[in-house]
């Protein structure tokens, strides 16, 4: 979602800082995920700059399920916005224009215009940023603080598997996690295969 | 219901680029009014003021009595057609037309086979029936064009506006559509201003011309006015093909050189001046008292004009002359060229 606006505010609008902007969705890609890990410590840990107001109202965002959202959303994110910008470019707004002159209004036009034009490049998009957040360690291990049942992810788990010497256990979930794996490229090799011609009109650029 | 549209002294920089300087332009309910220009004129700009898709910085668009800047974009109710048609791709031909009718506020939508009713009617007015279930991509660019005008026709505009609507066509088909368009203009009466560069397009299409150049009306009126009668130089050389000889104007003639040229004129202002002719204003003559000596040097043919490229001494470019059904004369023969009708600018 996070990366649908950011894609629809570059592509579509001229503006002021722009240009960080696109530097911030960049961000991501080349900073380390457990820096961005530790960044979000820093920022909503117990001893964070927004650490005691949300003690306060007693909201738990590190060592908690929020706190891996935001880790996965930050580190997967630049994959549906880069996914989109080109492609949005490259259709220019005059669907949009030709909507709103018809007198439909912005959010019409968002979800019966913009939208359907680009799905292709956005389920693409949603595939990558799927795989990611499956196979993402850094940033989530720094975060969730491990919590068995509670906070962890698969790669998380075999890990502390694999640190209490239960190899078997660790291969086992590991093998899952590479099942799930060939099952996302298996859909990524399809979707392709059919719509090879709306994802390579996007990828022109 | 088709309204007037004024146009009250509009400004519109981009950046540091002026792309309007002060264009004021009234419209009359009905009337099929044309925008023409070089690129960079301005006049793709006017059109979207006119629609609302950018805003002036200074002065104002009135629909009837009313200020458009009271408007939004829904209740400006115009239709606008662009350049590549911005036909909605994921959508057959049926939805595209609807859209506008299922746009509506609840209160004001017509129903389903209300709906189903004005699509068919619809393309029957652009003579494509029976093409509900098509999707954009399975269309010829002619039928594209159609579909994007039914579309904008759908939401009963108050004003029609086309950006260059024949822009992406071939010449075979623009001709077709060019006629057909000024018989739907005919029927249905919508007050329209079209957008083209094509000026051959825009005097045979348009009740009223309008030449915008580098942000400015250089005139405005009917093909004939624009056309014999040009208030200005670049009116004159963007309508068609011209002759410019530099001139000096003493009493009632004008001078090439110091040979008399064209007389009887009305507006003796004098001194240096330019005198625009026409290929189609230049004759071969026999002997007269005011002619302009030259050399054939070249022969053309453009489809059914025929045309003699004249050399004349103290002329860096040759003229061109129109043969019509005059005889051809032969490459290298010395003829007298009489100048029919020009108009005269003075010298910037």
């Amino acid at each position: 979602m996070v990366g649908i606006a950011a894609a629809w505010a570059v592509a579509k609008f001229e503006f002021r800082g722009k240009n960080l902007l696109i530097s911030l969705i960049d961000l991501p890609f080349s900073v380390s995920p457990v820096i961005s890990g530790l960044v979000f410590v820093l920022l909503f840990g117990a001893q964070g700059y927004f650490g005691p107001w949300l003690q306060a109202h007693d909201i738990k965002i590190v060592f908690a399920l929020p706190g891996l959202i935001l880790a996965t959303v930050f580190v997967t994110f630049p994959f549906v916005a880069r996914e989109l910008i080109p492609h949005m470019q490259s259709l220019g707004s005059a669907d949009e224009e030709a909507a709103l002159t018809l007198g439909a209004s912005p959010w019409r036009t968002f979800f019966t215009i913009t939208l359907p034009n680009v799905k292709w490049s956005l389920f693409y998009g949603v595939l990558l940023c799927n795989a990611r957040a499956m196979g993402e360690f850094g940033a989530v291990a720094v975060v969730s603080g491990k919590i068995r049942g509670e906070t962890n992810t698969m790669p998380l788990h075999v890990e502390i598997l694999y640190n209490e010497y239960m190899g078997p256990a660790a291969f086992a979930v590991a093998s899952l996690l590479a099942g799930l794996a060939l099952v996302t490229l298996v859909l990524k090799t399809l979707l392709e295969w059919h719509y090879g011609d709306a994802i390579a009109a996007s990828r022109r650029h | 219901m088709s309204v007037a549209v004024t146009i009250e002294t509009i400004e519109k920089r981009f950046e540091n680029f002026p792309a309007l300087r002060g264009v004021s332009l009234d419209i009359q309910p009905g009337e099929l009014v044309a925008l023409l220009g070089p690129s960079g004129s301005g006049k793709t700009t006017l059109l979207r003021l006119i629609a609302g898709l950018e805003e002036a910085d200074r002065g104002r668009v009135l629909f009837g009595e009313t200020d458009t800047r009271d408007l939004s974009l829904r209740e400006r109710r115009i239709g606008f057609v662009f350049q590549q048609y911005a036909l909605f791709k994921t959508m057959n031909v049926a939805d595209n037309i609807a859209f506008g009718l299922r746009s509506r506020p609840r209160g004001e939508r017509p129903g389903a086979s209300e709906i189903g009713r004005r699509v068919k009617e619809l393309l029957e007015l652009v003579q494509l029936p029976g093409l509900e279930k098509r999707y954009p991509s399975q269309l010829s660019g002619g039928q594209r064009q159609r579909v994007a005008l039914a579309r904008a026709l759908a939401i009963e505009p108050r004003v029609l506006l086309l950006d260059e609507p024949f822009g992406a066509l071939d010449a075979k088909v623009r001709k077709d559509l060019r006629a057909w368009l000024r018989e739907l203009h005919g029927r249905t009466g919508h007050t329209t201003v079209f957008v083209t560069h094509d000026q051959e397009e825009a005097l045979e299409l348009a009740d009223r011309v309008a030449i915008l150049n580098e942000g400015r009306i250089e005139q405005v009126g009917s093909a004939d006015d624009v056309y014999d009668h040009p208030a200005t130089p670049f009116v004159c050389e963007f309508l068609g093909e011209v002759n410019k000889l530099p001139v000096k104007v003493v009493g009632s003639q004008a001078f090439f050189g110091d040979r008399p040229v064209l007389g009887g004129l009305a507006q003796n202002q004098g001194g240096p001046a330019s005198l625009y002719v026409r290929p189609q204003h230049l004759r071969i003559v026999d002997e007269t008292p005011l002619a302009l000596p030259g050399t054939v040097e070249h022969l053309r043919r453009n489809g059914p004009l025929r045309r003699a490229e004249v050399a004349v001494d103290g002329l860096k470019k040759r003229l061109d002359v129109d043969l019509a059904s005059q005889v051809a004369p032969a490459i290298g023969e010395r003829v007298r060229l009489r100048i029919t009708h020009g108009n005269l600018f003075a010298a910037a």
